[in-house]
């Protein structure tokens, strides 16, 4: 079989098929990104965050056209489905805090969960994927840290007004989105097939390209525990959210 | 950054007194840990899952402590674990380790500890270097060793004591005996003993304390093979610093008392420890009570007697009882025979006694108490 040219590197069918999956992830999360930020659009009252929201909106389209234009490049079809049982689940999740004009539930599952494993993770890749792919994925970690290190800003000021409040708030939308999070990155889907992998679950594969899930979801798990840290929660209240998470 | 920024939180009526920084000695204790945080709900954890996760967690406060003097006052602190792997304490990992260290150091001034202490390997891994931690920022490190040192030697001598004999009868030999827990032993023992044998495994060091010693006892002897010196042996301490139980004692004689002092323990049987005057030492047992909330004492204490805690981290709960916020313990070779009586006459005053022995899960009751004085009459 031909080995496919990604501007400056080669990749072997496996290896673009694994990449394949992994774009297929990122372009969907990166969409539901998108809607999430679109939701906050109509939910802030000041003029200043409305277009804050709108440009966050537009940096997750930019993100996803640029995983599909990468995933065109590796002549494969990165699937995006906003329906794919996992990310449907955590938009939902999102859509319920915002019907409620939660804001603060808002960032903490868009700016704080999500982006904690999206930078972990695109990190990650970014580190170990050859040449256009590896540096586009590491420049999309650079920018998502910003927000992250944004919404860690903001979420401390909350937690210094209100610790308790806080605190209980971080741990209902924890259970409900960081479950669902980590059975995404368990060694073996509980929930069953994704709904994005083109076959198999990917996990299995990910050798191929010198990751495996378990370094995935352990330092994802680490950049969202250090984020809590950064907040102001106990770290005793943190570590018992994240034991009790789906293994 | 493993912690909150200063000021954003304080937890309870305010600052912790004592910090505590340890880690596990075993996998089991980690599953234990994490399982009894995960609770009853969700499938419980393996020990495939444990080793996977927590490499992965950042060192962090794992539990509130309230530790109480049998005078009536309190002290409150915080255990904060590193979260070192227990199979990684071997020189490979050393500056992973060290950085753990310093985070969780990072960790108790944040917490606002005025005194933290260095259980397990931790001050083994800095070499009992507390000036590498975080200077003049309101928390003062002590590695914790000198209590540790005066719960072993108390309790060796009681140990011979219960067996009907005295320590100025015996033959000690220390293992590990140029690390800072054995060398201060050595110290403390020679002019009490009736002969000392010392063992390590760096010649230059082992030879250089041999000397020190030698004032006290001319007779001394030092070997880098444990062997050589064990035939000899009627008490033996171990106190060096071994990533695993590997010391083989299983040829010690019947009538031999062994302290393991080490975390991880040292020693290694294959089963003939059940009849053996065998006892994990350097701890002590709190008269008036320890309390965990998160409530972890049988996962971090899984001893069978309540309130038993290690001496290097007993040592910081002593100090924050008293108000002394010193580096009582620092460097290596630093305990003196007056230091460690100071500190066992505080542990003394506020109710930290000797643990009861035991060894495992096995304590010493008087039916093996009894049956060893028959076997040595």
């Amino acid at each position: 079989m031909p080995y496919t040219a990604v501007a400056d590197c080669e990749l072997s069918p496996e290896e673009c098929g694994v990449y394949a999956d992994i774009l297929s992830q990122a372009v969907t999360g990166e969409l539901v990104g998108m809607q999430n930020f679109a939701v906050l659009v109509g939910l802030y009252d000041d003029i200043d965050e409305k277009i804050e929201a709108l440009e966050h909106a537009e940096i997750e389209k930019r993100h996803a056209v640029t995983f599909r234009s990468l995933a065109r490049d590796l002549g494969v079809t990165a699937i995006a489905d906003l329906d794919a049982p996992y990310w449907r689940r955590i938009h939902e999740a999102f859509l319920r805090r915002a019907a409620k004009r939660d804001l603060t539930a808002c960032m903490l599952i868009q700016e704080l969960m999500l982006e904690s494993f999206a930078v972990s993770m695109y990190g990650r890749i970014g580190a170990t994927a050859p040449g256009r792919l590896g540096r586009t994925f590491a420049g999309i970690a650079a920018e998502e840290t910003e927000h992250l290190d944004h919404a860690v800003e903001l979420l401390g000021r909350d937690f210094a007004r209100d610790p308790e409040g806080l605190e209980s708030k971080v741990a209902a939308v924890h259970d409900e989105v960081m479950t669902v999070l980590a059975e995404m990155v368990a060694r073996e889907d509980p929930a069953g097939h994704c709904g994005l992998c083109r076959e198999a679950c990917v996990k299995g594969s990910l050798g191929r390209v010198n990751l495996d899930i378990v370094r995935l979801r352990g330092e994802a798990l680490n950049l969202y525990m250090r984020s809590l840290d950064r907040i102001g929660l106990a770290g005793e209240k943190t570590l018992q959210w994240v034991a009790r998470l789906p293994v | 950054m493993g912690c909150p920024a200063p000021g954003l939180i304080r937890h309870g009526s305010g600052s912790a007194d004592f910090a505590l920084i340890g880690h596990s000695d075993s996998w089991a204790s980690s599953v234990a840990v994490m399982q009894a945080l995960r609770g009853t709900g969700p499938r419980p954890l393996s020990d495939a899952d444990v080793r996977e996760i927590l490499p992965w967690i950042p060192p962090r406060t794992v539990c509130r402590v309230l530790v109480r003097s049998q005078l009536g006052t309190e002290a409150r602190g915080v255990y904060i674990d590193s979260f070192i792997s227990p199979d990684q304490l071997e020189p490979p990992f050393h500056h992973a380790n060290v950085r753990r260290i310093r985070e969780a150091a990072d960790c108790a001034v944040r917490e606002g500890a005025s005194i933290a202490t260095l259980g397990g390997f931790s001050s083994i891994l800095l070499e009992g270097r507390v000036e590498l931690l975080p200077p003049d920022c309101g928390t003062v490190f002590t590695t914790g060793n000198t209590l540790t040192v005066a719960y072993i030697v108390h309790g060796v001598a009681e140990a011979a004591r219960l067996s009907g004999r005295s320590l100025s009868d015996l033959t000690l030999l220390i293992v590990g005996a140029t690390g800072d827990v054995g060398s201060g032993c050595g110290r403390y023992l020679a002019p009490r003993v009736k002969r000392l044998l010392i063992c390590a495994r760096n010649p230059a060091r082992l030879t250089r304390e041999l000397e020190s010693l030698r004032h006290h006892d001319p007779q001394a002897r030092a070997a880098t093979e444990v062997a050589e010196l064990l035939p000899e042996a009627d008490v033996i301490i171990c106190a060096a610093s071994l990533p695993s139980s590997s010391l083989d004692l299983s040829r010690t004689g019947r009538e031999a008392i062994v302290c393991d002092a080490g975390y991880p323990r040292n020693v290694r049987f294959g089963g003939e420890e059940t009849d053996r005057m065998v006892f994990s030492g350097g701890m002590g047992q709190v008269k008036a009570g320890i309390r965990l909330e998160p409530n972890l004492s049988q996962s971090l204490s899984p001893h069978p007697f309540p309130n038993i805690a290690y001496g290097c981290l007993l040592e910081g709960m002593l100090l924050a009882l008293e108000k002394r916020f010193e580096s009582f313990s620092r460097g290596r070779g630093h305990i003196t025979v007056e230091k460690v009586d100071e500190i066992w006459d505080l542990a003394q005053k506020h109710g930290f006694d000797l643990a009861p022995f035991f060894y495992g899960e096995r304590p010493w009751d008087e039916a093996f108490v009894g049956s060893t004085r028959q076997v040595l009459s």
